[in-house]
């Protein structure tokens, strides 16, 4: 009986072992060769920091990384307003419970169909495909995230509190900004951030919606890959990757993390 | 009551996200007087020599892409072109706009560098007097190849290198574009340009089923890449893309097929609908100058379409003699074009990609 | 009575016009292009783009072998993905939960950061380790263990390890999730009863954990299944699964509704797949029903 269980002990351990040096290696190796002053597949031969001047000099770069920050926020806002909307609705009594399973379809179905039929759409009313038909796309994506997530929240509250402030004298829309919202107020900004990322990183709608003429941070990376290898890349994701730890530290320091499954 | 607020509250909102969703349509095209609305390839046009141009005449040039001609082709007989004052449609599809009156003539005696062009380039079938057309830029397709994989193996400069499954003992990279692909095997094994036979296609089937255990990738942008890196010693490409490569690892070698190959020549040309001919010419005239021609070659490595600046570009010696061909050995030449039903041609592209 | 009904308490319908944007962006951006999809599907137009009428035509054509080959080839490489990824997931997230407790904010940081980068750039990652003269074959070189490189990527191996890559967190995270708030003295008292490591396994913690489970497998199975850009990048190109038809014939031109009947027909074939899988699971992973 010990004996398996110290077996089951070590075989995670190696398990995990693993499971990290797979996920970082690559990781690892990137980093180390954005200082290569040769290009791949050359080896090692110099330090230099050249490669990230001519990253921050690139017009093409910083055009697609504020597209997708464009992009991100404004999903982001969307979803989250029309959540905050609809959670309001439900305060103020209107009974929306069964039409919540309507919202579940948005993460279960590949997100390719999702591009796709979208498309479908956009060419059928003949809009143009640009930055706004990918805020709409990323919007659908969120609210998928959004509205389930706040509205369980929502529902899991005290409503002994809403109730005092109704005792208080406080009028519905009082209550609903001093007391509902604070308290739904961590996982809103937790399910925000979850949006925003999977947005700015979010490669498939902006494949299929984004049009010729627009370029997002994804589509950029792509464009290079296809066209070569440049260590560049190497240090476009060096920064990225800071940035994203950055946000998952951010993210740890949210006292809640919210319970999605 | 309720529900008649309610509609209207609907209403509302669906107003809200219409204009929303229209509102850029009538910013990207403002109506700004001295202005040119391009719509070309990506990677073909040099932002640079853009904005030098805007900055000496004042006249602002707003550049959207397209990705293949058939989407041009589209756009241009969804709106008859009013959206666009110049394009840049490959050969083929100058034929289809001449055929849709799509396209104006153009103006000779507004452009100074017609005694400039490339003769070669001129009078083909598309367009034969370029009335409505004029060549800006080619490119030609061959392979590339990796002279130290072959220093001490024999290499023929044919379609046998890419084709000849039993004979090859080495991974080629392949070119990604269906109409391509089939078309380099019906001439290889029909020596055929314009149209096959269900039969001769049948052929072409089993060349692209056999050839498959030789693939090492298909793709249309990393052809250098693959050779570059060792992946595969022989790519099927066009010279731009091995030229890039080459300027790294100068062992790459690009020949072209002593069998014949394909070229594809990109055209400018101005919609009928287009009333900013004034600014477009001048944009003509700017583009065409030696050192325009000499930026975009250094940033794309395409044929420029003038004489003027070949002694001045950094030109490799298999480049020099393209660009010097008499016009009869320029008709050697084909073209690329769809030579057989584009449905069959897709199914047959999913079995060659199929377990 | 007789005032115009507009102005009688406007405010009350102040919830609903906040509240209503949500539904309605959901019904016109989601429904509604998924029905436009499945009604473009039997469209039948001609290559010129004039529409000819509805037909069945447009899927006789992909119920051909080589099409048929296509959508199972995803449905295995969504299936092996999924058990790969679960082989790896389930002692990770069991050892964050439990064995590396103390540790486990520090272990889910690194976890989580790769999984909020760019996917691209993981790919691009890939590239430089699997290359010919990558650092995998460099570091196999320099070990003797083998003398001439080895030819890694583009290849389905070089598929495989990617979507693994990737979809890793997609599986650890719920499952972690689920085990989190489990209490680990349930899983003493199994032993103490007598069972050892296995029937623990199967009669306790499965069961207990399958919603978790659950979730994570078709976070992973069906977005697997529709992958187009790990079989392009790390696999040259050289297969074609369901995810890579579709975007040739989406963004192909003239070809949107035969693109919209191949989505409809994967689509129908995943969906009844997935719908066996949550079974099989079911049956799996909580023997005797859910209070056996």
């Amino acid at each position: 009986m010990d004996n398996s269980k110290s077996l089951g002990r070590i075989l995670s351990l190696c398990v995990v072992a693993f499971a990290y040096l797979f996920l970082y290696v690559p990781i690892f190796v990137l980093l180390v060769f954005s200082f290569n002053t040769n290009q791949f597949p050359a080896p090692w031969s110099s330090f230099t920091l050249d490669w990230y001047r001519e990253l921050f000099q690139s017009s093409y770069l910083w055009k697609s990384f504020s597209n997708s920050l464009i992009v991100a926020t404004s999903a982001t806002a969307i979803s989250l307003g029309a959540g905050i909307g609809l959670v309001f609705y439900a305060a103020s009594g209107g009974k929306i419970g069964k039409f919540m399973g309507m919202f579940y379809g948005n993460l279960v179905i590949p997100e390719t169909v999702l591009a796709v039929s979208l498309l479908s759409l956009f060419t059928l009313i003949d809009i143009p495909l640009g930055l706004t038909t990918l805020i709409l796309a990323h919007s659908v994506l969120g609210l998928g995230f959004v509205i389930p997530i706040v509205y369980a929240r929502y529902r899991e509250l005290d409503y002994n509190l809403t109730e005092a402030s109704f005792a208080l004298g406080a009028t519905p829309l009082q209550t609903f900004f001093k007391v509902t919202l604070p308290l739904l107020r961590p996982s809103l900004v937790t399910t925000a951030l979850l949006v925003f990322i999977i947005s700015f990183d979010d490669f498939i709608l902006s494949y299929f919606c984004a049009g010729s003429s627009s370029q997002t941070l994804s589509l950029y990376i792509l464009s290079m890959i296809r066209t070569g290898v440049s260590p560049v890349v190497n240090a476009l994701s060096s920064v990225l990757l800071f940035l994203s730890s950055l946000l998952v530290l951010f993210f740890f320091s949210l006292k809640t993390r919210v319970r999605i499954f | 009551m309720k529900l008649f607020h309610r509609s209207l509250i609907i209403f509302g909102w669906l107003a809200a996200f219409t204009i929303a969703l229209y509102l850029p349509h009538f910013e990207i095209f403002p109506f700004q007087e001295k202005s040119i609305n391009l719509f070309t390839w990506g990677d073909t046009i040099d932002l640079n020599v853009l904005s030098e141009f805007e900055k000496k005449t004042g006249i602002k040039v707003n550049i959207s892409y397209y990705s293949t001609n058939e989407e041009l082709l589209i756009k241009m007989k969804a709106t008859g072109g009013d959206d666009y004052d110049l394009i840049m449609p490959s050969d083929y599809a100058v034929k289809r706009l001449i055929k849709e009156e799509l396209v104006q003539k153009i103006d000779r005696r507004r452009l100074n560098f017609w005694h400039d062009i490339n003769p070669a380039l001129l009078k083909h079938s598309f367009d034969p007097k370029n009335t409505y057309s004029i060549p800006f830029e080619w490119e030609i397709y061959g392979m590339g190849v990796n002279a130290k994989f072959f220093k001490d193996k024999p290499f023929q400069p044919s379609w046998n290198a890419v084709f000849n499954t039993d004979q090859i003992d080495y991974t080629i990279a392949m070119n990604n574009d269906p109409i391509e692909v089939v078309l380099f095997a019906a001439f290889y094994l029909y020596n055929k340009t314009r149209s096959i036979t269900p039969e001769e296609f049948a052929g072409v089937r089993k060349l692209l089923l056999e050839q498959r255990k030789k693939v090492e990738a298909y793709s249309d942008t990393r052809a250098d890449y693959f050779i570059a890196t060792g992946n595969c010693p022989v790519a099927l490409s066009v010279s731009a893309l091995i030229k890039r490569v080459r300027l790294l690892f100068p062992e790459v070698d690009f020949v072209v097929p002593e069998e014949g190959t394909f070229i594809t020549i990109e055209n400018l040309c101005l919609p009928k609908a287009s009333k900013k001919q004034k600014y477009v010419y001048q944009l003509l005239n700017f583009l065409y100058t030696k050192e325009s021609m000499i930026k975009h070659y250094d940033s794309f490595w395409f044929f420029p379409a003038t004489l003027s600046p070949i002694n001045d570009l950094d030109l490799d010696p298999y480049e020099k003699k393209l660009l010097q061909m008499t016009r009869e050995e320029f008709n050697k030449f084909h073209f690329i074009q769809n030579i057989y039903p584009q449905q069959k041609v897709r199914d047959l592209w999913v079995e060659v990609k199929s377990f | 009575m007789n005032s115009p009904p507009f102005i009688k308490d406007p405010k009350k319908q102040l919830p609903f016009a906040l509240g209503s944007p949500a539904l309605l962006w959901q019904v016109l951006f989601f429904y509604i292009p998924l029905a436009l999809i499945t009604v473009s599907g039997f469209l039948k137009v001609s290559e010129l783009g004039a529409f000819e009428g509805f037909s069945l035509e447009n899927f006789r054509l992909f119920f051909s072998p080589v099409y048929l080959k296509t959508i199972l080839a995803s449905l295995i490489l969504g299936l092996s993905n999924t058990i790969l990824c679960f082989a790896i997931a389930f002692p990770l997230a069991y050892f964050m939960a439990f064995t590396g407790r103390k540790h486990k904010n520090t272990l889910l940081f690194f976890l989580i950061v790769p999984f909020w980068t760019n996917f691209l750039l993981h790919v691009y990652a890939w590239f430089y380790v699997l290359e010919k003269h990558g650092f995998l074959n460099n570091l196999l070189i320099k070990l003797g263990i083998i003398g001439e490189p080895l030819q890694l990527l583009n290849s389905p191996l070089a598929i495989m390890i990617m979507m693994v890559y990737y979809y890793l967190p997609f599986m650890v995270l719920p499952i972690y999730s689920s085990l989190e708030r489990f209490n680990e003295s349930l899983l003493e008292a199994s032993y103490d009863l007598g069972g050892n490591f296995q029937t623990t396994l199967r009669k306790v913690l499965f069961p207990l954990t399958s919603r978790g489970i659950k979730a994570g497998v078709f976070l992973v199975y069906i977005p697997s299944f529709a992958e187009f850009a790990i079989p392009e990048l790390m696999g040259g190109d050289k297969k074609m699964f369901v995810g890579n038809v579709i975007s040739t014939f989406i963004l192909g031109e003239g070809t949107g509704s035969l693109g919209a009947a191949f989505t409809l027909l994967s689509g129908l074939i995943l969906l009844l797949s997935a719908v066996g899988l949550y079974y099989l699971l079911t049956w799996i992973l909580e023997p005797g029903g859910k209070h056996g």
